[in-house]
């Protein structure tokens, strides 16, 4: 069997002591250029499940790998989201006083050398994204949709192989999230890079390959889509 | 995008957090850099004072503390003289008066005696006139600022002390203390303070005033010869000396206290925004930035705060420094002018000041975990 991108292994997260527990032993493996939504009411553990596989968040049991190893320390895997994970965020996290050209740029400072390759490079991103022309606009003057856009560029910036998407639309009206995941199934699928996407919304659940849900932070159902 | 892009963003973003912080460090640099430039000025007036006067070597009484106030039998000089390697030894009497100019100010003006043999007349350099000549006990030399403010010149008469004086010459021998400077035989002098056959110094010139070998070896030989006098060269003579020295610690503390506050204004700003921007720093841990580049990225925001308020503060500096020598005593004592030296200095502890404070900040943005920052707020 080949070694997934990244994997939990029986990996549980408990909080306040271990009275709270929002993932229990859950195993995933994320094979490299698969796409994979996991699903679930709220409170089953599925942000916290992106957080394990993004190295922002430890597991309390079991193990994360990347590429069938244990990245490490925090630092470790800092590296790896520099380089190898993209990650978006419901809420953006746009820096609100950043441009959207310099918002995109902010991962590729240390990994991309020179500050021309890096404009350039974020100038083509936001371009792919549909935003070249709202390069010099602040997150305050761009639309919920447009800033999504802006944080898909920005989790693009390093090339990823592994693109980490927290309920990207949560925030967005029916128009602005069809266009944002169509968005994110073109690129992933230009780039190859793996997707795992947390989603409430069965439909666009049902654009991924694999469906995993979730529930009191066990996995109870993983199904083809 | 650089790594100057975010601190500078972010110093935008508040302009007016920015604009009180950088206001306080340049209160704080100023401070220091008219305390520092008064200090080193006092030396530096001294400095020019005998160097413009040809002063090799300065032996004066070893137990007191101000110069001027101590006395020396003048006849020491000979038995100075008759020691190798100093070929010539000149007694100076020296003191500090205030002067009242009608219609203008209250000068300090130094007054200085010399004997009509001494090198110091020889050395001291005239813009008109000439010197005493030996015997010509009403003769006297005015710095040329001096003159200037006198209205006074060649050949006209000056009153000092109840005695009536005849100016002979203009000094332009340089120095604060020279251009303000009363020059006058000793006789004359000794006479004026009611201090017969007393001198407070001597000055001396010695063979190879180059060679600092020789020089120090003489004045170990002439301290084991006259165990009751220091002999110090030129340069070192304003550094020795307890009066300045205690104006150096008193300007060097307070200009310190000034850094400290500049210091704690630095940390309270960086402390504010680290917190303000606390889901910010855990956006950047979440696209992968090291702590180590976090925490680069808070100090450098400390240290262009620090180098804004620097820039501020050296050219306030330079201006209170201009208005403070407008008062007589100091306007008479310190070289005036901005030392390139204390400038650098100034600078250069501003921008430690800078980094100082922003490290405590720097250091809790860079340990800041990604969900636990990003949850903040």
């Amino acid at each position: 069997m080949a070694i997934p991108l990244v994997e939990l292994v029986d990996a549980s997260r408990v909080y306040d002591g271990g009275r709270v527990a929002a993932l229990r032993g859950v195993s995933l493996r994320v094979e490299a250029g698969a796409s994979i939504a996991v699903v679930g009411p709220s409170g089953s553990g599925k942000s916290t499940l992106l957080h394990l596989l993004s190295g922002m968040d430890e597991p309390s049991g079991g193990a994360v790998r990347f590429e069938g190893r244990a990245p490490g320390g925090p630092e470790a895997w800092c590296r790896l989201r520099a380089r190898r994970i993209g990650f978006v965020f419901q809420g953006y996290h746009l820096l609100p006083a950043l441009t959207a050209w310099q918002n995109v740029q902010l991962p590729m400072l240390g990994v991309v050398a020179g500050a021309r390759a890096r404009a350039e490079r974020a100038r083509e991103l936001l371009e792919r994204v549909g935003l070249g022309v709202r390069l010099r606009h602040l997150p305050s003057q761009l639309s919920g949709g447009e800033r999504q856009r802006v944080a898909i560029a920005r989790s693009l910036a390093n090339g990823p192989d592994l693109i980490l998407a927290d309920e990207p639309t949560g925030n967005l009206d029916s128009v602005a999230s069809a266009e944002i995941l169509d968005l994110l199934t073109e690129v992933r699928g230009e780039r190859g890079a793996a997707l795992v996407l947390v989603t409430h919304d069965p439909a666009v659940a049902a654009r991924c390959e694999r469906v995993v849900r979730l529930r009191d932070g066990r996995v109870v159902d993983e199904a083809r889509a | 995008m650089t790594a100057w892009t975010l601190p500078v963003a972010d110093m935008l973003r508040r302009p007016l957090r920015t604009l009180l912080t950088a206001v306080g460090i340049a209160a704080a640099v100023s401070s220091y850099l008219t305390l520092v430039s008064l200090s080193r000025g006092l030396e530096l007036g001294w400095i020019a004072s005998l160097e413009g006067r040809g002063v090799h070597v300065l032996a004066l009484s070893r137990d007191t503390v101000e110069v001027m106030a101590s006395s020396l039998d003048a006849a020491l000089g000979r038995e100075i003289e008759a020691v190798p390697g100093v070929v010539q030894a000149a007694g100076e009497m020296a003191n500090l008066v205030r002067f009242e100019v009608p219609g203008t100010e209250t000068l300090h003006v130094t007054v200085r005696g010399w004997p009509a043999d001494s090198f110091k007349w020889r050395s001291l350099a005239l813009a008109e006139g000439r010197p005493p000549a030996a015997g010509e006990a009403s003769g006297i030399v005015l710095g040329a600022t001096l003159a200037r403010l006198l209205r006074i010149g060649i050949g006209n008469r000056f009153v000092f002390r109840g005695a009536t004086f005849v100016v002979t010459g203009v000094a332009a021998a340089g120095g604060v203390w020279n251009d303000r400077a009363v020059f006058m035989p000793l006789a004359a002098m000794q006479a004026l303070f009611d201090r017969p056959g007393q001198v407070t110094e001597f000055s001396l010139q010695v063979e190879r005033p180059g060679d600092a070998a020789f020089v120090a070896e003489l004045t170990q030989d002439l301290e084991r010869r006259f165990p009751r006098l220091a002999f110090l060269r030129a340069g070192e003579v304003a550094g020795q000396n307890d009066v300045v020295r205690t104006f150096r610690a008193f300007s060097g503390a307070v200009s310190w206290v000034a850094m400290a506050m500049a210091l704690v204004i630095v940390l309270n700003t960086l402390l504010m925004s680290v917190t303000e921007r606390t889901q910010e720093i855990g956006v950047l841990a979440a696209v992968g930035w090291q702590p180590s580049r976090v925490l680069a990225t808070v100090m450098l925001q400390g240290l262009l705060l620090s180098a804004i308020g620097a820039a501020a503060g050296v050219a306030l500096g330079a201006f209170s420094l201009r208005v403070v020598l407008r008062h007589p005593t100091l306007g008479g004592l310190v070289e005036p002018g901005l030392h390139a030296g204390v400038v650098v200095e100034t600078l250069a502890a501003a921008l430690l000041v800078g980094a100082a404070g922003g490290l405590y900040p720097a250091w809790r943005a860079a340990r800041a975990r990604p969900l636990a920052s990003l949850r903040h707020g």
